[in-house]
């Protein structure tokens, strides 16, 4: 059998400033996820190019250097709450590990832990220390996550589609958190989300991923307003509005990254696709106040 | 969790099985006060006598009390399955989860010495090691701990993959903790339910190992009373005097199926979680 690379992520720019929020919104398989864990270098595959977090590149530390930076400047958010804590190990436990090994003593750790807890809404912290993580809910279990994602006052919070697995009203309560968090620390966020509202509710700009490839970046009311990139106007359009109108799923799949097609990525799904588009793969190209990489976004 | 292990003190089988090993260990730690002769005390004019009031399990070629022996034997056996399956086991693990969570070259060089370990028989490679190194009590427990290792190795090198793509560790590893760590708080934790069951198992499997090799005569060398070395020099006189190989045959059969049988118990709970 022959091994193709597959580029699951290709040619990503963008900048987080201090205290912002960036949203990288796509669909399942557009790159998301990996683009997360590439960030962080826990990607499985091979990553290059350049991840800058205060000028330094995080490609070029040491085994060891990253692991430092792990937790301290950068740290993610998982998706699954009930997954993302080990099953056997107490709440405070855990929590505290995160100051241990960054060279805190227990005593220290434990009352940063208590803290912590507090911080993220979690009631009567003391008692929730010697609980197993599934005596909480998937809600509380959220915030526990988020609390290790935040303990060590990191730069960088990933955070990756932090609400999907939670129902709304908990979306909504979490959402808030992660708000308050960012503002109150100067967190800079990456959100990683399919859901166009979560990223409205949190970030002041998005990025939107197709296939591994950034297709329009920019400031989220400008593309909210007028979404240039057809793409982005297939999310908007599958977003509900009322009951009256009838949602306006985009057909198809996201391509097989072993074999994308040629030419503009989306082409085969793209309403507006020319003989151009199957040709040629169109560069991010900056109009107003935005990045967009489209062969006809003038014409449409 | 403990729920589920209390379950495991809910079968009728079970508690016989844990009432027989309890009084094993029972008989092993107050041997010398329970039994009612000097287990090596030699008495030629009462050589193979059958059961009597006087010695309650008869005595052997040697006049030796048999009940005595059985007695004082638990303690040999005992230790020998304790201390074999914890050496077996901890090197197991050790092994295991190294090769499992690190991958690579690690993996390939520990993956391929256990399998040439595997391809013997675990009895061969214990009597082979008994043969290098000579017989007494130390040899016979580290030889069959090696042969044990093996498949713990293969075991807990099989879980420590499947946990190690757990989104816990992934998450444990983005805030920075290291590996020695990530193996002690979060992997081994994390399959010990696994371990559990199959220590146990392996507690038994020593037991016939140590006595296959003192049936064998390169186990524990006489005169201790090991139940394998009783029933390996019983067996000439096995239409004589069959109580000489009954009661240590007995002891080994009932202590090894009593490992089996909480120990298959105990796999069957934590398939069932």
């Amino acid at each position: 059998m022959e091994s193709r690379i597959i580029r699951a992520v290709d040619g990503i720019d963008f900048t987080v400033r201090e205290g912002d929020c960036f949203a990288i919104v796509g669909e399942s398989g557009s790159g998301k996820s990996t683009l997360g864990l590439s960030l962080i270098r826990l990607c499985p595959g091979d990553v290059s190019g350049e991840i800058l977090i205060d000028g330094v590149n995080l490609l070029k530390l040491s085994e060891d250097e990253i692991r430092k930076f792990r937790g301290s400047k950068i740290s993610i958010i998982f998706q699954e709450p009930s997954s993302a804590l080990n099953p056997v190990m107490k709440v405070g436990d855990q929590l505290m590990e995160v100051f241990t090994v960054h060279g805190y003593s227990k005593s220290e750790a434990y009352q940063k832990s208590l803290q912590l807890l507090k911080t993220v809404g979690i009631p009567e912290a003391e008692k929730r220390m010697q609980t197993y993580p599934h005596q909480l809910s998937g809600g509380m279990k959220q915030r526990v996550i988020i609390a290790m994602a935040i303990a060590l006052n990191p730069r960088l919070v990933i955070a990756d589609e932090p609400t999907s697995a939670l129902d709304v009203t908990i979306q909504a309560q979490i959402l808030n958190l992660l708000k308050n968090l960012s503002q109150s620390y100067g967190l800079s966020t990456i959100l990683i989300t399919h859901d166009m509202g979560v990223a409205a509710e949190l970030c002041n700009r998005i990025g939107i991923m197709y296939a591994g490839k950034m297709v329009e970046i920019g400031p989220l009311n400008s593309i909210f307003a007028i979404p240039l990139h057809p793409y982005t106007r297939a999310l908007m359009s599958c977003i509900p509005r009322s009951l009256k109108e009838n949602l306006k799923p985009l057909p198809g799949h996201v391509p097989d990254l072993s074999n994308p097609p040629k030419g503009c990525r989306f082409h085969p799904r793209c309403p507006y696709a020319k003989e151009v588009c199957t040709l040629e793969e169109p560069n991010l190209e900056k109009i107003d106040d935005r990045l967009v990489s489209c062969h006809r976004v003038g014409e449409i | 969790m403990m729920q589920q292990y209390t379950r495991l003190f809910k079968s009728k089988r079970v508690k016989i099985c844990l009432f027989i090993i309890l009084s094993f260990i029972f008989m092993a730690l107050f041997a010398d006060f329970i039994s009612p002769y000097n287990p090596l005390e030699t008495d030629l004019s009462k050589s193979c006598r059958p059961p009597s009031f006087e010695h309650l399990l008869g005595t052997d070629e040697l006049g030796r009390d048999i009940l005595s022996r059985i007695i004082h034997g638990s303690r040999l056996t005992l230790t020998i399955s304790f201390v074999a399956t914890a050496l077996g086991a901890a090197a197991g693990i050790f092994f295991g989860v190294i090769s499992g969570y690190f991958g690579g070259i690690v993996d390939t060089i520990i993956q391929r010495i256990t399998e040439i370990l595997l391809a013997l028989p675990g009895f061969l490679l214990a009597i082979m090691f008994v043969a290098i190194m000579g017989s007494n009590l130390w040899t016979v427990i580290i030889s069959v701990a090696i042969s044990m290792t093996p498949s713990f190795v293969r075991m807990v090198r099989g879980l420590t993959l499947q946990v190690r793509e757990l989104e816990y560790v992934l998450a444990a590893k983005q805030l920075g903790v290291n590996d020695i760590k990530i193996m002690f708080n979060h992997i081994i934790p994390n399959v010990s339910p696994t371990i559990i069951a199959q220590v146990t198992l392996n507690l038994g499997t020593s037991i016939l190992f140590a006595s296959g090799l003192g049936f064998l005569g390169i186990g524990v060398p006489p005169p201790a009373p090991e139940w394998g070395t009783m029933l390996g020099t019983g067996r000439a006189y096995i239409f004589y005097a069959p109580h000489l190989i009954i009661s240590p045959g007995l002891s080994v059969f009932l202590l090894v199926l009593s490992f089996n049988i909480i120990g298959d118990r105990l796999g069957e709970i934590i398939a069932s979680k």
